[in-house]
C-alpha cells in the first residue's frame, strides 16, 4: 500500500479498530518503515481523537422524566392495552361501524318517510288530510265529504 | 408516576437505561440544553407510543439514537429558522452550575465539554453527527450506518472528511499560535 491509500486508513478504520487483523498488521509495517506516515498518525491523534477521549458526559435534568410523565398523562392513553384497544385499525373499525349504522338508519328513515309520503298522496287521504274537519263537525257532520269522493 | 400504570416500569428503566446517551447526543448536536431537553422528552413521548413494536424491534438502542439523531436536527433546524431563544451552551451550563458546592470541578468541566464542543461545531452537520456517534458514543461503523440509515462507505467517508478538516483547523491554530509568538 502506498502512503495514501495508508493515510486513509489511518484517518479513518485503523484509528478506529474497524480493520482486519491481517490488514491492521500490514498498516502497522508500513508505520514502522514510514516515519512520515507515523507522524501523521501522531497529528490525527492528537487533533481528531484524543480531544474526544474522555469527554465529560452531562447527566439529564430530572424535570425531563417529570415532563414526559406529565405529557403522556395528558396527551396519551394511560395504559398501553387501552392503547392497542384504541389503535388506529380499531379506530378505523369503530368509524366504519358507526358510517354503516348510520347509512342503515338513513335508508330505513328515507324508506319509510317514502311510503309515507306516497300514502298521503294518495287522493282520498289527501282530501282527508285538508277537509276542515272542525268546520264539518259543526256543519253536516263527519267524513261527508270522503264519503261523497268514494261514491263518485 | 401513577399516570403510566401498566408499563411504568418497563417503561421507566427504557428511560433510566437510555436517557443519558440520547441527552448526550441531542445536547453535542445542538450545543443547547434547552434543545436537548426538549429533543429527550420528545424522543421518549415517541418510544411510549411506539411501545407495542417494541418487543419485535431487535435493536431499541439504534432506533433510540436514530430518533434522537433526527428529533434534535429537527428542532434545531426550527430554532435557527424562529432563533428567538437561542442560549449558548457554555452560557448555559455555567448558568447552572452557580451555586454548586463543587464549582471549580463544575468549570473543568463547562471547559472541558466547550473545547469539544467547539471541535464539533467546526464540522458540516453530516460529519459532526458521525464524530459524535463515534468519538462520544462509542458506535462501530456498521452501528452508525444502521442509525443513520445510510451505507457503511458513507459513514467512513464523512468520518474521513470530518478528521482532515479537524488536522487542517489544528494546523491553522498552530500557524496562528506561532504567528502570536513572533
Amino acid at each position: 500500500m502506498d502512503c495514501n491509500k495508508i493515510r486513509e486508513l489511518l484517518l479513518t478504520d485503523y484509528v478506529d479498530n474497524e480493520l482486519t487483523r491481517s490488514l491492521n498488521a500490514d498498516v502497522d509495517s508500513h508505520l514502522a518503515a514510514c516515519p512520515q506516515c507515523a507522524e501523521f498518525l501522531k497529528k490525527v491523534k492528537s487533533a481528531a481523537t484524543a480531544p474526544f477521549e474522555h469527554a465529560p458526559r452531562a447527566t439529564p435534568p430530572p424535570e425531563i422524566w417529570n415532563r414526559i410523565q406529565s405529557s403522556l398523562g395528558t396527551t396519551a392513553p394511560a395504559h398501553l392495552p387501552r392503547r392497542h384497544w384504541l389503535s388506529a385499525t380499531h379506530r378505523i373499525r369503530m368509524v366504519a361501524f358507526s358510517l354503516s349504522a348510520a347509512a342503515m338508519l338513513l335508508v330505513s328513515f328515507l324508506y319509510f318517510s317514502d311510503r309515507r309520503d306516497s300514502v298521503v298522496s294518495d287522493p282520498v287521504l289527501v282530501a282527508a288530510a285538508s277537509y276542515d274537519w272542525q268546520a264539518d263537525i259543526e256543519g253536516n257532520g263527519f267524513g261527508t265529504a270522503v264519503e261523497e269522493y268514494l261514491l263518485n | 408516576m401513577g399516570d403510566i400504570p401498566l408499563n411504568k416500569n418497563s417503561f421507566e428503566v427504557l428511560y433510566k437505561e437510555s436517557a443519558g446517551f440520547v441527552y448526550n447526543v441531542a445536547l453535542r448536536i445542538s450545543a443547547n440544553t434547552f434543545v436537548a431537553e426538549e429533543a429527550t422528552q420528545e424522543v421518549f413521548i415517541k418510544a411510549f407510543r411506539h411501545a407495542s413494536s417494541f418487543e419485535a424491534r431487535a435493536d431499541i438502542k439504534t432506533w433510540l439514537y436514530r430518533i434522537a439523531v433526527n428529533t434534535t436536527l429537527d428542532i434545531t433546524r426550527k430554532q435557527r429558522r424562529e432563533s428567538g431563544r437561542r442560549v449558548s451552551y457554555d452560557e448555559d451550563i455555567v448558568e447552572k452550575a452557580g451555586g454548586s458546592d463543587d464549582v471549580e470541578k463544575t468549570m473543568t468541566a463547562v471547559a472541558a465539554r466547550a473545547t469539544v464542543q467547539k471541535l464539533l461545531d467546526t464540522l458540516p452537520e453530516e460529519q459532526k453527527v458521525c464524530i459524535i456517534l463515534r468519538e462520544l458514543e462509542g458506535l462501530s461503523y456498521e452501528e452508525i450506518a444502521r442509525t443513520l440509515e445510510v451505507n457503511i462507505n458513507t459513514v467512513r467517508t464523512r468520518i474521513k472528511r470530518a478528521r482532515t478538516r479537524l488536522l487542517e483547523a489544528a494546523k491553522q491554530q498552530e500557524g496562528g499560535e506561532s504567528d502570536g509568538l513572533q
